[in-house]
């Protein structure tokens, strides 16, 4: 069977199982528009929501800037010190845990008065 | 060239030339619905919907009948493939109980089915390729592109796709 036989007998065979009106495209075309209309309508309701959701919640984040007392958002200098532990390693070195190792400075003596020449 | 009625979101396609491939269009859906005129119309009209929104867009890389038939293509792949193989188990059964209580007048009918069932029996890709050269006017180059291959690929689909359908035709006519 050569192509163009092959041809022929598959196009009659489409043509018969595919008979029937075509459908109007006139019809079919509205319809497809109308319901881009309605998907792009549904696609902006969407869109909406979702940019007054979007403000709102960056509008509810900033809120509290907008109050008088800063110090309520705002760490302070004291807030963070207090808030905050530094042990040195070495530590462990220490015969007992915060141990003053400085002690009692001596008491040195101050005086201008000079002896045999010299500043004592 | 930009016709008054090019769409929007698609400038190089018109409502009209859309119109003069309508019905070649239909006649696409309806194989790629199992024959099944109200699916095939949805498939169509959703097809339409993608030229119209943009979401499918022609770029003039192709013909518009390539770029049209492979949006048909796709869009039965992801949503009818189901309901097609459904359809189409469907189909085979009723055909073969209606079979049976063929007349004398309807034996043409009958034998055009023969040849359809014969190219329904070919695995998908060359009964895609088959439909497309045979009885859409297209080349193999337009068949692969609507059928998403290589060049290639289609040409080896294609001549399977013929040798079996030439052997499988001779051995019904010998039988008949």
């Amino acid at each position: 069977m050569n192509d163009e036989k092959l041809r022929e007998a598959l196009r009659d065979s489409l043509q018969s199982m595919q008979s029937g009106d075509v459908p109007e495209f006139d019809a079919m075309w509205s319809n497809a528009e109308r319901k881009h209309r309605a998907a792009r309508s549904r696609y902006q309701q969407i869109a909406g929501f979702a940019g007054a959701a979007a403000i709102a919640a960056v509008a509810f984040m900033l809120w509290p800037l907008n109050g008088n007392n800063v110090a309520d958002i705002y760490l302070t200098e004291e807030d963070l010190l207090n808030s905050t532990q530094w042990i040195a390693p070495s530590d462990v070195l220490l015969p007992e845990y915060r141990i003053d190792i400085y002690g009692e400075l001596p008491v040195l003596i101050e005086t201008n008065d000079f002896d045999e020449g010299s500043l004592l | 060239m930009k016709d008054d009625d090019a769409l929007s979101q698609n400038p190089q396609v018109s409502r009209k030339a859309l119109e003069a491939i309508h019905s070649q269009l239909y006649g696409w859906a309806l194989t790629r619905c199992g024959f099944d005129r109200a699916a095939a119309e949805d498939l169509m009209q959703e097809a339409y919907v993608a030229v119209l929104s943009g979401a499918a867009r022609f770029d003039n890389k192709s013909s518009l009948k390539t770029f049209v038939f492979s949006v048909v293509q796709n869009l039965a792949r992801s949503r009818f493939r189901q309901m097609a193989l459904r359809m189409r188990l469907v189909t085979t059964y009723a055909a073969g109980a209606e079979d049976e209580g063929l007349d004398e007048a309807r034996m043409d009918d009958k034998e055009s089915r023969q040849v359809w069932k014969a190219v329904e029996a070919l695995p998908a890709r060359q009964r895609d390729v088959t439909e497309l050269v045979f009885c859409r006017e297209m080349t193999i180059e337009e068949a692969s592109m609507v059928m998403g291959v290589s060049v290639g690929t289609g040409r080896v689909h294609y001549d399977r796709a013929k040798k079996a359908l030439a052997d499988k035709l001779s051995a019904l006519r010998k039988a008949d």
